[in-house]
């Protein structure tokens, strides 16, 4: 009865009631992919799917994803789809990781064969959940790529590790050709687009990968559109140089829910011929800056030149 | 989207933990769990690029003001959070964050939780209860001391919302305390779960606090059930 009367009371709320949409943007044309499926597009997709392997270009939609994957190129993501971090810029999903596979450097080292590439990129997720921040298993996928194929160039895009020193040591000493870590964003923003990460942090793993013998190249990316001034960009810029980074990747962010930050600005792409000048100017080997580009986009065609200089400069040094 | 929002009132929840009432924006919906970024900007006293941090919304969607609650630390941000006057603007973001409570009523909730990590689970609480949905509930909360304890007296209230309601606190530092405490102790572990729990592995797990706390816990919950079965919200940066 004291229920009947509790119920009566008290209105029925939904308690999955949907935050309020914001309205929907239009993109300006400059940014506009076509959609452009090839039958390479269902093969790559169909040859990750039964291998049981992600790509952030799909996790993460990204817009070049069909020119990659028409391409036969792919970057592939490890260590799960469910991110312990919760970025307001990603579309990877935040939740509880559901386990470590340790097949999976096999797996992607066979997958590579199959799809025939000769470079490969390899991101993942962020695992707080484990001691070494899945160090281990970027290391051991490198290792598996090299043992089908010793002269496979790789790249890997580490997440931040907790900023452990040894677990990034581990993926350094596996011996990858280019090692980047996105520093995302302007200092200021932070907080707002990284919820508990650092750019500190990620100065410090770039610098890191910078001392380490034999030297990879070193390589990150940031996006625009979230708010941050040419001044910071400026600042960021020379915030990466010191840690002796190489290569700068520098897109439009593009906001992929309504769950996620909104974009504050879209560069026109002659306002990237100006970040990219700046980059220059601070002393980047490459400053590949665009409305579409993403830290893994054409990525050997950003180190190609810089990977055959150091190549030749540690033959040099080992005789 | 970007709101300004007044602060109506300000209340010391726990020692060093003050809550803030906000002004809830026309047309601001959310769900128990969400998060909102909360700039104080214009503010003499902050550095200007350090102007936001992340909270949890404590308050429940059906009411009237937003709630959040400041662990004060010793920054600029939170000292001016300790002094702003009340009636300023204060400028939200958001809502954002994925943890969410379960729908299956018939599976019971434990929550896992340490220190601030208590408010997205006070805000799920008070909209269940609101709802009158009859969760079986388990909360385990961790703090240091018993004056540090946040909605210590709401959570044994919500004994008289849910018919199979269990509400355990522990201090990891009583002995620092001026309280008397006769209960539990020490940090939460698997047997401090069996105590309480017939069957540990049948809830619904959600883990929520600072990040050792969370991934630590993390390993504890892995001894016995399924990843499918926790949900996390790691509580990192909230300095």
């Amino acid at each position: 009865m004291a229920q009947e009367a509790h119920s009566q009371i008290i209105p029925k709320i939904d308690i999955e009631q949907k935050p309020a949409k914001r309205p929907r943007r239009r993109l300006p044309d400059f940014i506009k992919v076509k959609a452009n499926f090839s039958p390479n597009y269902f093969r790559v997709k169909d040859i990750l799917a039964r291998n049981d392997l992600h790509s952030v270009c799909q996790e993460a939609s990204c817009p070049n994803i069909r020119e990659c994957f028409g391409e036969g190129t792919a970057t592939f993501m490890i260590l799960g789809a469910n991110c312990t971090r919760g970025c307001r810029f990603c579309d990877v999903k935040t939740a509880v990781p559901l386990g470590l596979d340790r097949e999976e450097p096999k797996r992607l080292a066979r997958t590579v064969g199959e799809l025939n590439l000769r470079q490969v990129v390899i991101t993942s997720v962020t695992r707080d959940d484990l001691r070494d921040g899945g160090a281990e298993i970027f290391a051991e996928t490198i290792r598996q790529l090299r043992l089908r194929d010793p002269e496979v160039k790789v790249e890997v895009l580490i997440p931040d590790m907790r900023g452990d020193e040894k677990s990034v040591a581990t993926v350094l000493e596996a011996g990858p050709d280019v090692f980047a870590h996105n520093v995302e964003t302007v200092a200021r923003l932070y907080r707002r687009v990284r919820p508990g990460a650092q750019l500190k942090r990620s100065l410090d793993i770039l610098r890191q990968g910078h001392e380490f013998h034999p030297r990879p190249v070193i390589k990150t990316g940031f996006m625009v559109g979230l708010g941050e001034t040419l001044e910071e960009i400026t600042e960021l810029f020379k915030q990466i140089r010191e840690t002796g980074t190489q290569i700068v990747t520098v897109g439009q962010y593009l906001s992929p829910s309504e769950d996620h930050l909104e974009e504050v600005k879209f560069y026109h792409p002659d306002e990237y011929k100006e970040i990219s000048r700046i980059g220059y100017e601070t002393g980047f080997e490459h400053v590949e800056a665009g409305p579409l580009v993403r830290s893994s986009y054409k990525a050997f065609s950003q180190s190609k030149s810089i990977i055959e200089k150091q190549e030749k400069g540690h033959d040099a040094e080992s005789r | 989207m970007q709101r300004a929002v007044r602060i109506i009132r300000r209340e010391e929840l726990a020692e060093g933990k003050i809550g803030l009432y906000l002004e809830r924006p026309e047309g601001f919906r959310f769900v128990s769990g969400h998060n909102i970024d909360v700039a104080l900007e214009n503010h003499d006293q902050i550095d200007p690029a350090d102007t936001s941090r992340t909270f949890s919304i404590a308050s429940a969607p059906y009411e009237k003001e937003l709630l959040i609650v400041a662990r004060l630390r010793n920054n600029p941000y939170k000292k001016a959070l300790k002094t702003i006057p009340i009636g300023s603007n204060l400028v939200i973001d958001g809502p954002y964050g994925t943890f969410r409570m379960h729908h299956d009523q018939q599976r019971p909730a434990a929550f896992i939780v340490g220190g601030i990590g208590i408010t997205p689970v006070i805000s799920m609480l008070r909209q269940a209860a609101r709802e009158n949905l009859q969760y079986p509930v388990y909360i385990f909360y961790a703090n240091r001391r018993f004056e540090d304890t946040a909605f210590y007296t709401e959570l044994i209230d919500f004994a008289g919302h849910f018919d199979n309601y269990t509400f355990v606190p522990t201090f990891t530092r009583q002995n620092t305390s001026k309280v008397e405490w006769a209960g539990e102790t020490g940090y939460i572990d698997r047997p401090m779960l069996e105590r309480y729990i017939p069957d540990i592995t049948i809830p619904q797990y959600y883990v929520v606090g600072p990040s050792p706390m969370v991934w630590g816990s993390l390993q504890m919950l892995d001894g016995f059930v399924d990843r499918a079965s926790i949900k996390v919200e790691d509580f990192t940066g909230f300095d």
